[in-house]
């Protein structure tokens, strides 16, 4: 087995394991909510934005809401982290310039494009669920748009580029290989 | 495509086989098999004309346009 082998099979692996692992955090957290999952090593995971003040234990109809919602942005994790899975497999196999690819690549680049925009909707639909029994004066509807949701775009619009390149050198390869 | 390769017709004319062509002409029978199936996007000329020059046919012989 090649070197592009072994570290495709380690992230293909590592892209299963995430695929496994999200869905029994997610609902792990969603049961404990409002408190974030914290591990041995000190890292909190949440799935409610840390700028949304809860002001009470949250009800179980908040939860399942809270949990149907944060589905947006890790359903959008599972759908990228399924295509990546599909990309490293076929390099696992050594099928590493192929048209499948870069329509992977370019799925991945169009997905994190769309999970962007659907951040806004699920940033206001959490905090309204989230505030909707808080005190008056707490409740809030939320969208926010940083340099880090910036950046994210920039760089959605860069593997879109680049698969788009890929996909005009496969052209002109297999222009080259056809020609006798 | 509209470019139509008669090269399996001149073949049976000449009562010749594709490999015994492809050792020829200098290219693996693959190519020639992507030739003769109309699956090649180019001909180099060079090929064109050892093809001719090994069938003793000229260029239109072998190729043809058909309006699709």
């Amino acid at each position: 087995m090649n070197r592009i082998q072994r570290v495709s099979m380690f992230f293909l692996i590592l892209f299963q394991c995430a695929t496994a692992i999200l869905p029994i955090l997610m609902i792990w957290f969603w049961i404990q909510a409002p408190e974030p999952l914290v591990n041995t090593a000190g890292f909190v995971i949440s799935f409610i934005p840390s700028s949304i003040y809860i002001a009470h234990t949250l009800a179980v109809s908040t939860k399942f809401y809270g949990f149907l919602i944060s589905c947006i942005p890790n359903g959008i994790t599972l759908l990228n982290l399924f295509l990546l899975i599909k990309l490293f497999k076929n390099f696992e196999r050594g099928h590493i310039f192929i048209r499948q690819n870069v329509v992977y690549t370019r799925n991945i680049g169009v997905v994190m494009l769309v999970g962007q925009f659907l951040q806004l909707v699920y940033q206001a639909l959490m905090s309204f669920t989230i505030t909707f029994h808080n005190p008056s004066g707490h409740r809030v509807i939320q969208i926010g748009f940083s340099s880090w949701d910036m950046g994210v775009i920039a760089t959605a619009v860069i593997i879109i580029l680049v698969s788009w390149i890929m996909a005009e050198g496969y052209k002109l390869q297999e222009d080259k290989q056809l020609t006798i | 495509m509209s470019i139509i390769v008669n090269l399996d017709v001149i073949l049976a004319k000449r009562k010749m086989r594709s490999t015994e062509l492809a050792k020829l002409i200098g290219i693996t029978d693959q190519n020639l098999s992507i030739l003769k199936t109309g699956k090649a996007r180019a001909i180099r000329f060079s090929t064109l004309e050892a093809i001719c020059k090994h069938l003793d046919c000229q260029p239109g012989d072998i190729l043809e346009y058909r309006a699709l």
